[in-house]
């Protein structure tokens, strides 16, 4: 070992036995401020999730308006075509006048 | 040795209870969480302290992460195990973004300090507190000159007496590269620490 290394040593020795201050109580305020962005934090949270809420509910929504469209589509173009369907009103039209 | 639980002013604090009420919104467990935490993180941050950051600034932006990411702790380690994590991992990047490294020059030292360091190198060691105090902040000074992890993994292994197992759970750093690391920033130490003895003999 060098001796510088040896000082060195020596030195890091002493500084580590140099006594520590060691805290015990937070100083005045810092509760207080830790806290409220704890608080805040929270606040933040709430508004998050209620947003999520409301963009669930319209993804929810659009998906059923358009399955009941597409279930419409189905029951009503399935059987009956437009044009079709004009005849048959017209047809009944002309039989019930007199 | 220094050990984390030591830190701790409640020994029978119930963890896993106050986890679990501060994560329904309880202010008290809360506030308990904070008591109970305070001295461990006031430590690490006072060690690690960057020369421009305030202590009270930084302890409140560990806190602010440490309630953050309450949500993520598994509960796999000690909780005072990751709260030193986020705590010397917030201190290590205030380090990084922290450019200049002033030079230490013998002249800038106290007359206390020149004593100290002359019954060191004379082969005496120092007794008395204010001897260790001033060999303290001369360490310091002498530390700030390297790199900020550098700076943090010889503070906890020569200052803090941490061992390396120790150093590993609160880094996250795998043990070769703590040890390689370590000898490295040893060197470059004792550089800094040759130059500064060098103006003394000038």
């Amino acid at each position: 070992m060098k001796p510088t290394d040896k000082t060195l040593q020596r030195l890091l020795n002493a500084a580590a036995k140099a006594p520590s201050e060691i805290p015990t109580a937070p100083p005045l305020g810092l509760e207080t401020r830790v806290l409220a962005q704890w608080r805040a934090a929270g606040a933040d949270d709430d508004s998050v999730s209620v947003f999520a809420f409301f963009r669930h509910a319209v993804v929810g929504a659009s998906l059923v308006l358009a399955l009941c469209a597409a279930w419409s589509f189905n029951q009503t173009g399935g059987s009956v075509t437009g044009e079709e369907a004009t005849r048959l009103d017209y047809n009944i039209q002309m039989s019930l006048n007199p | 040795m220094v050990a984390l639980v030591s830190d701790l002013p409640e020994l029978n604090f119930d963890v896993a209870a106050c986890l679990k009420q501060v994560r329904q919104r309880d202010e008290d467990a809360a506030r308990a969480l904070f008591r109970h935490l305070y001295p461990l993180v006031a430590r690490l941050v006072r060690s690690h302290l960057p020369r421009r950051t305030s202590q009270e600034d930084l302890v409140q932006t560990v806190f602010m992460k440490v309630f953050a990411n309450l949500d993520r702790f598994s509960g796999t380690v000690p909780l005072e195990h990751w709260v030193s994590r986020i705590a010397i991992n917030t201190c290590l990047n205030q380090l990084a973004a922290e450019k200049s490294r002033p030079e230490l020059r013998w002249a800038d030292m106290s007359e206390e300090q020149t004593e100290a360091l002359d019954a060191v190198t004379a082969g005496e060691q120092a007794q008395e507190p204010w001897q260790n105090l001033a060999a303290r902040e001369i360490v310091e000074k002498l530390l700030a000159q390297l790199a900020p992890a550098d700076r943090l993994l010889l503070t906890l292994l020569h200052l803090e007496g941490r061992s390396v197992e120790e150093v590993r759970q609160t880094t996250g750093w795998n043990v070769p590269v703590i040890k390689v690391r370590a000898f490295r920033a040893r060197r470059k130490l004792r550089k800094e620490y040759e130059r500064l003895m060098a103006q003394k003999n000038v």
